[in-house]
C-alpha cells in the first residue's frame, strides 16, 4: 500500500481557489518533498492527500482505493496503513501524551496488547533519547519542540507504509532535526515507507528523491533535488533563494 | 440598482439559512445512525461518555437536589397559604404532581445542563476545531461524529433523565419536610396523597422531555460548535448561539409534548 495518485485535484475555500488541477503519481517506496512559498495554502493539498480535507472535485487514490468515494471497511484500511504529522496543532488536547498516543494504535490494533502498545511508544522515546515522565502529562504542559516530537512518535508508533509530514523539522532543536531526519532515511530505506513531506529544510530537500515546487495553488515544476535547485526558472529560483540560500530553516 | 443588491442579498441569506438547515437536519441524522453503531463498536468512545455522564451528571447533582428541593418546600409553602383560604388545601398534591413532575423537573434540569454543558460542549468542540484535533481524529480514520458527538449526546440524554428523576425526588422530599414542619403532616398521608395523584402519563411525559430535551441540548451545542471554521472569535458567537437556540427549541418541544399529552 505505497502508490499514492492525485487525478485532477481541486479546492475551492470561500470563492478563493487553493488547488487548481493538480495530478501528481507519487514515486512508491521514496521521499517526496514539497516546496512552497509561506503563504501558499500547501498543507491544503497535504491535508487532501491524508484524506482529512475533501476536494471539491478530483481524486486521491491510493493502491488504487479512491480516499473518498470508497467503503467504511477499505478506508479503516488505508487508514490503519497511513500517518499524518502535523506542523504544531493536532493533539488532542484533554487527553494524557500516553492516551494521545495510544488513541491511533487502540483503534487501529484491537489484536496488540496494552503492553504490546506502550512498549512500541517506549521504544521509540528511547530511540529519540526523550523522558517516559512525559507520557503522564497533558499537552499544555509540554513545549512546542516536545509536542512536535510527540506528533511525530505517534506517527511512527503506527509503523505505516506512508506518512505524510507537514514542516517534520519545525519547532525542533538541531539534534532532534539530525534524529528524525535520519530516522525518515531509515523508515525509506528499511521499510521502503512512501513519505511526503511539506518543508523548506534544506537538509531534508537533500534527502528527498523528488521534489515538487507548489506555487499557485498547482504544482509548477518537479523534479530531482539538483534540477529544482538548478532550475533556471525565476519564480522557482526566488523560492529556493528565499528559503534555502537564505539560510532560513523550520523554526 | 439598490433594489437588485437587497433582492441579491435577502436571496443569499435565504440560500444560507436554507443550507444551514439542510445541514443541521443532515447531521441530526448521521448523529442517529452512528448512536446505533456506537452500541455495536463503542470501545473508543466509553471513556468520552463516562466523562461526559460524571461532567453533566455528577457534578451537577449537588445544585439539582439544592434547586429542588427549595422548589418542592416553596410550593407546598405557597400553596397551602393560598389554597387553605378556599379550603382546597388537599389539591397541593395535584399541584406538586403537575408543576413538578410535569413541568419544572425538566425544565430547570434542561436549564441547568444548558448553562453548565451546554456551553461546554460548543465552546470544547470549537477550540477542538481550530486546534486541528478534529483534523487529528480524521487523520487515524476516526469519525469525529462517532468519537465525539456521540458520547456527549448519550452523555447528556442519560444525564437529563438521571437529573430530572433526582429534581423530582428532592422536589417531593423538600415538599414532604416543609409539610411536617409546618403542618405537622406525616409521612404516610403525604405519599400516600401524593402517589394517588401520580399516574402513567406524568412519568411518560417526564421521560420523554427529559429524552427529548437531552437530545436537543447537545445536538445543538455539538452542531454550533463543530460549525467554528477558523477564528477561536467565533467560538463563544457560536456557543451564544447554541444556548438561545437550545433554550428555544426546548420551550418548543416543552409545549408540543405537553399538549400532545394532556390535550389532544
Amino acid at each position: 500500500m505505497k502508490n499514492i495518485r492525485l487525478i485532477n485535484l481541486n479546492y475551492r475555500q470561500e470563492n478563493e481557489e487553493i488547488l487548481q488541477n493538480i495530478s501528481h503519481n507519487f514515486i512508491p517506496e521514496s521521499i517526496s518533498g514539497i516546496l512552497s512559498p509561506v503563504e501558499e495554502k500547501a498543507s491544503t493539498l497535504l491535508k487532501i492527500i491524508g484524506g482529512i480535507l475533501e476536494p471539491t472535485s478530483g481524486t486521491v487514490t491510493i493502491d488504487g482505493i479512491d480516499l473518498f468515494t470508497e467503503d467504511r471497511k477499505a478506508l479503516k484500511a488505508v487508514r490503519k496503513k497511513m500517518a499524518f504529522v502535523f506542523e504544531r496543532k493536532g493533539i488532542l488536547s484533554n487527553l494524557t501524551v500516553q492516551e494521545n498516543l495510544l488513541l491511533p494504535l487502540d483503534y487501529h490494533f484491537p489484536e496488540l496488547s496494552h503492553q504490546q502498545k506502550l512498549d512500541r511508544i517506549v521504544a521509540l522515546l528511547e530511540h529519540f533519547a526523550m523522558s517516559t515522565n512525559i507520557l503522564s502529562l497533558r499537552p499544555a504542559k509540554l513545549n512546542s519542540q516536545t509536542l512536535k516530537m510527540t506528533l511525530l512518535i505517534r506517527a511512527f508508533a503506527m509503523e505505516p507504509d506512508i506518512v505524510l509530514y507537514d514542516n517534520p523539522l519545525a519547532d525542533l532543536e538541531l539534534h532532534y532535526q539530525k534524529a528524525v531526519t535520519s530516522y525518515i532515511q531509515k523508515l525509506s530505506r528499511d521499510n521502503k515507507t512512501t513519505q511526503i513531506f511539506l518543508s523548506t529544510s534544506p537538509t531534508l530537500l537533500k534527502i528527498a528523491h523528488e521534489v515538487l515546487v507548489f506555487l499557485n495553488g498547482t504544482i509548477f515544476e518537479k523534479g530531482l533535488p539538483e534540477q529544482i535547485n538548478g532550475s533556471t526558472n525565476p519564480l522557482t529560483k526566488k523560492i529556493i533563494n528565499d528559503y534555502l540560500e537564505a539560510g532560513v530553516n523550520e523554526t | 440598482m439598490t433594489k437588485n443588491v437587497h433582492t441579491l442579498n435577502k436571496d443569499s441569506i435565504f440560500k444560507g439559512r436554507l443550507q444551514n438547515i439542510v445541514y443541521f437536519v443532515g447531521y441530526s441524522f448521521e448523529v442517529m445512525l452512528q448512536m446505533v453503531r456506537f452500541f455495536q463498536n463503542r470501545r473508543i468512545g466509553k471513556i468520552v461518555l463516562y466523562r461526559q455522564i460524571l461532567y453533566t451528571g455528577y457534578e451537577a447533582l449537588s445544585l439539582i437536589a439544592l434547586i429542588a428541593f427549595s422548589i418542592g418546600g416553596i410550593i407546598i409553602l405557597e400553596g397551602n397559604a393560598i389554597l387553605q383560604g378556599f379550603g382546597q388545601s388537599k389539591i397541593f398534591y395535584t399541584i406538586l404532581v403537575s408543576v413538578v413532575t410535569r413541568e419544572l423537573a425538566c425544565i430547570l434540569t434542561a436549564f441547568i445542563i444548558i448553562a453548565r454543558s451546554g456551553t461546554a460542549i460548543s465552546t470544547e468542540l470549537g477550540n477542538m476545531v481550530i486546534n486541528e484535533e478534529i483534523d487529528a481524529l480524521r487523520s487515524f480514520g476516526i469519525s469525529p461524529i462517532s468519537y465525539l458527538i456521540v458520547p456527549r449526546v448519550l452523555g447528556v440524554i442519560i444525564s437529563m433523565i438521571t437529573l430530572a428523576l433526582f429534581f423530582n425526588a428532592f422536589a417531593i422530599l423538600g415538599a414532604w419536610l416543609l409539610s411536617y414542619l409546618f403542618y405537622s403532616l406525616n409521612f404516610s398521608t403525604f405519599f400516600t396523597s401524593l402517589f394517588s395523584e401520580l399516574t402513567i402519563r406524568d412519568i411518560v411525559s417526564g421521560t420523554l422531555k427529559a429524552v427529548a430535551f437531552g437530545f436537543t441540548i447537545a445536538i445543538i451545542s455539538s452542531y454550533e460548535g463543530m460549525k467554528v471554521t477558523f477564528a477561536s472569535t467565533e467560538v463563544p458567537q457560536r456557543t451564544i448561539k447554541a444556548v438561545v437556540l437550545s433554550l428555544t427549541w426546548i420551550i418548543i418541544f416543552d409545549i408540543i409534548i405537553t399538549m400532545w399529552l394532556y390535550f389532544i
